[in-house]
């Protein structure tokens, strides 16, 4: 019974996925007053015709943040999700796209099996059960259904249908009298429950706006998952799935007041430690890999500590002193552990501590950090070229275009013996007129920090020659990887990059030439609000562009499969 | 002096600070502010071998407990529990009163090559040359009774094995020298070294060998019998200390955790990097074998075939230096290949430089003649 259920749950995760392209609604009125709009919200955004609705694939973290609101920290499980394809710079926008292979189905039920065996362990139960059965040998659909609307409800991140609670139910009670254990039956449908495509994935699902005609806005739970994926990357909570239902989040003084609420708690802490994550490329520690005989003190703890040191110091800048986000490039302040403090050739004590790098010293800000620069360098040695690469792309938005398919590496991998540094080696590419086109944009950012080697340890000399570390950041010089920091920090691209990614990242869309005048004035109101980044965040999801919805080119046949109903019609139906 | 002073109000606050701390030394250095530290991540007895063990040990290698047990109680006869497996034990404990009564046979190394230090500036009868000759006089008749034991010989000896893994899985053992007051780690003729129980893991590489660049907290709580200053000089990269009384710790610290060790000294090529060399001193016979019968369990001693009876009968034939209320020599001199690797030592506030610089009874006594 239980195979035919999640059999068919299967089915429908599959049909949905495909559909992707197709969850479309129709075309409607407008509902918010703006008229009666606090002045958080953006009153003066430029028009913009709106994000489209997405379908995207919740991530392992957020699967994970959202078990653990709802069951609570010790229910642990490491399901190895697999990683969406990174896109247009972030890999929120590739959780939008692909489909779901039988692998990837497998590693979903073996978390929810986990899952739920632990919900119903004896010692969980007690406090993770709404309700006791009369009978623990046989089903109680009373105490099943108690359970279910309350837990279906926040991982569904809406109430459940009457036929979606009573599928849950009945299958519960069945499993149960043909196992003679209650606990073991409402497991079956937990799990089923788990690898439901509706909990998996975000099926965005609009409504007519009633203020502007022939515009759509997301409806009021797919709002409210937008933000909380973006605010804390998990799904709503309690509080954000009533305001949700009460119509509130398409009231300014509703959604600014949910708003705040969310950007005030810890758990923007995870939310934004996500972002910056996602637009970092952090990913990428997954493959880090360095020669353990040139590197022997860079290790596994190494790596994970080099991205959790650059996470904790956004977090500490721009969250918890709510600072400058264009310092986060010159600040001298960090955290270090005992791994990194190797490579840094520091003292710690053995758990993180707080570091603060002194004046002379050649390190600023996040770029001169253990992560970032082993990140963008080779496996034995530093790469000028991968660093400013990655500057430009990540920091930036500015895409460096990939190097020609016959290109010739042989001046670089077998140079003359008589260049000694990097700086020698890449100078041909800036000779050889094929190359300098692309690398006159990224080397000279790049070789700035050649004090630092291929782990980011510093170095004054490379074969015994003086290292020249200095650059120029679009006409701008400098001596060293302090003064690229300043650069960085004063460059008008950093800023409305951020910018870019942030709206990106929150609404899983890639912005669009369309989006320009918008982006343009969200950074113009980050700057005047101080570049802090919880303003931003306020801008971004007060704005009405966050919650408005493209109207699709063509119209294909919504898909009937899983959408969720609108608020009201979900509410009547529990009832 | 102004610059080490910064690194260790650094480190001060550090402390006080709960966790955060911050420096205003240059980074990216090893030595700083005339103080570098090192953490011990080798010590072995010091042991002389030839290839095939033929010259020093021509008899073989020693018996240890299970040979001697299936020689002393042969299976063909029948004996008592008491007689055999009780007796035996207790002979592990008291050895001093089983004598030579069972006529076992203990081989001792052979020759006059050892490695070791001058301990007492003579040239004696019973002293060992250098493998190449260049050093005479040297004091390690501790090798007397460990060359011949498989326990402690290279490169797999089980003593050996378990001292290196344990160093790796412990912290207790954990063994710091501080150096201050250095001008020139090649050549400086007065710094000043100190000697803590760190409290830290050992940083390895990922194929697991140490490598620098870790910290280690100096134990100033239960680590306060450990800290001992004393002079230094450096000649041409080699450090050697003023001879002074020191505890060290012991490898495992299952009964006894520390070992004395009298006029103790260490003779070290020091780098950026780290150090080797080799350390030595006179041990306490009675409280050197109470630590390996405390310390090394029977299976550890049976893996390297190591019998702490006949073991305790060799040091006692080979005690040289200070004679106890029975006019017999009581200690026994001794010496390690060591080998460190640079690590920033880190102390609580207030009580950095704890350690007044001391000097062993035989500098005192030196001093009084």
């Amino acid at each position: 019974m239980r195979e035919t259920f999640t059999s068919v749950l299967r089915g429908t995760a599959l049909a949905c996925v495909f559909a992707l392209a197709s969850c479309s609604g129709p075309a409607a009125d407008s509902v918010a007053d703006s008229k009666a709009a606090p002045a958080a919200v953006a009153s003066a955004t430029p028009e913009m015709q709106g994000t489209p609705k997405r379908l995207r694939a919740l991530t392992q973290e957020q699967y994970l943040n959202t078990l653990t609101y709802v069951f609570g920290p010790d229910i642990q499980v490491n399901p190895n999700f697999p990683p969406a394809q990174r896109t247009e710079g972030l890999l929120a926008l590739g959780s939008g796209r692909g489909g779901v292979s039988s692998a990837q189905l497998e590693l979903y039920q073996k978390a929810a099996v986990t899952v739920a065996q632990m919900v119903v362990d004896e010692d969980r139960r007690t406090f993770l059960l709404t309700c006791t059965p009369k009978d623990p040998k046989t089903a109680d659909a009373a105490c099943a259904s108690q359970f279910f609307a309350h837990v279906g409800r926040l991982v569904h991140r809406r109430p459940l249908t009457k036929i979606e609670l009573s599928e849950y139910v009945e299958e519960a009670g069945n499993a149960a009298n043909s196992l003679k254990d209650f606990y073991r039956g409402l497991a079956v449908s937990i799990e089923a429950m788990l690898i439901s495509p509706d909990v998996l994935f975000v099926v965005e699902t609009s409504e007519p706006d009633p203020r502007n005609k022939d515009q759509q806005r997301l409806d009021g739970y797919s709002l409210a998952t937008r933000l909380a994926l973006y605010l804390w990357n998990a799904a709503p909570d309690d509080e954000l799935l009533r305001a949700a239902e009460k119509g509130e989040l398409h009231t300014p003084k509703g959604r600014v007041k949910q708003i705040d609420r969310m950007l005030a708690s810890p758990r923007l802490e995870k939310g934004m430690r996500a972002f910056f994550d996602d637009m970092f490329a952090f990913d990428s520690f997954a493959a880090l890999s360095k020669d353990a005989m040139m590197y022997p003190v860079f290790t596994g703890v190494t790596a994970t500590d080099a991205r959790e040191e650059t996470l904790r110091v956004a977090i500490d800048h721009l969250i918890t002193k709510n600072r400058d986000y264009r310092d986060l490039y010159t600040t001298r302040e960090t955290f270090i552990s005992p791994r990194l403090a190797a490579v840094y050739k520091l003292p710690a004590p053995p758990t993180w501590s707080r570091y603060t790098f002194p004046e002379n010293s050649p390190r600023a800000g996040i770029v001169t950090h253990i992560s970032f620069l082993a990140v963008h360098a080779h496996s034995v040695r530093s790469s000028p070229t991968m660093r400013g690469k990655a500057l430009r792309e990540l920091l930036l938005c500015q895409p460096v275009p990939p190097p020609p398919a016959n290109v010739d590496f042989s001046a670089l991998e077998n140079p003359k013996a008589t260049l000694k540094t990097t700086r020698d080696r890449v100078d041909f590419h800036l000779e050889n007129p094929v190359c300098a086109g692309c690398h006159k944009i990224t080397d000279p950012m790049g070789l700035s920090l050649e004090n630092f080697d291929g782990i980011g340890a510093y170095r004054e000399t490379e074969k015994g020659q003086k290292i020249d570390a200095s650059g120029t950041l679009d006409g701008k010089a400098f001596t060293d990887a302090v003064g690229l920091g300043k650069a960085l920090r004063d460059h008008p691209a950093l800023p409305s990059c951020l910018v870019k990614r942030a709206f990106a990242y929150g609404t899983g869309s890639p912005t669009t030439n369309t989006d320009r005048p918008l982006l343009a004035h969200f950074t113009t109101k980050f700057g005047e609000e101080g570049y802090k980044l919880p303003a931003l965040l306020r801008t971004i999801t007060m704005s009405e562009a966050f919650s408005r919805v493209a109207e699709p080119k063509t119209s294909p046949t919504p898909a009937k499969t899983a959408n969720a109903p609108s608020a009201p019609a979900v509410a009547a139906n529990t009832k | 002096m102004k610059a080490n002073l910064s690194v260790k109000l650094a480190v001060s606050c550090a402390f006080a600070a709960g966790i955060a701390f911050a420096s205003t030394a240059s980074a990216d250095e090893a030595l700083q502010g005339g103080k570098i530290g090192y953490a011990m991540t080798h010590k072995n007895w010091a042991v002389y071998q030839t290839p095939d063990g033929k010259a020093e040990c021509p008899n073989g290698m020693n018996d240890g407990p299970r040979e001697q047990f299936d020689k002393l109680y042969p299976r063909e006869k029948k004996h008592t529990y008491v007689e055999t497996q009780l007796e035996r034990e207790g002979e592990v404990w008291v050895p001093e009163k089983t004598a030579e009564k069972h006529g076992l046979p203990f081989y001792e190394p052979q020759g006059k090559i050892g490695i070791g230090l001058n301990l007492d500036g003579k040239v004696g009868a019973e002293d060992f040359t250098s493998p190449d000759g260049k050093v005479t006089g040297i004091d390690n008749q501790i090798y007397r009774a460990f060359g011949c034991v498989a326990s402690y010989r290279g490169p797999d000896g089980s003593y050996r094995h378990f001292v290196q893994s344990y160093m790796q899985q412990f912290k207790y053992n954990r063994f710091l020298l501080e150096l201050t007051g250095v001008d020139d780690l090649a050549n400086d003729p007065d710094v000043t070294v100190t000697i803590y129980r760190g409290r830290d893991a050992l940083l390895l590489d990922s194929a697991g060998n140490f490598i620098p660049g870790g910290t280690q907290r100096a134990d100033h709580r239960w680590g306060k019998d450990f800290i001992k200053s004393t002079k230094g000089k450096i000649v041409e990269g080699v450090l050697t200390t003023t001879p002074i009384d020191v505890y060290i710790p012991e490898t495992l610290a299952r009964g006894a955790p520390k070992q004395f060790v009298r006029d103790w000294r260490i003779e070290v090529r020091v780098t950026e990097e780290g150090g080797e060399g080799l350390m030595g001193g006179y041990l306490d016979i009675e409280r050197l074998q109470n630590n390996l019968a405390q310390n090394w369990a029977t299976h550890f001693r049976s893996y390297g075939q190591e019998s702490i009876p006949s073991e305790y009968r060799s040091f006692i034939r080979n005690a040289d230096a200070y004679p106890g209320e029975d006019g017999k020599n009581a200690f026994i001199s001794s010496a390690w290949q060591i080998k460190f690797k640079q690590a920033f030592i880190m102390h609580p506030p207030q009580a950095v430089a704890s350690g007044a610089p001391g000097k062993s009874e035989a500098v005192q006594a030196a001093a009084r003649e």
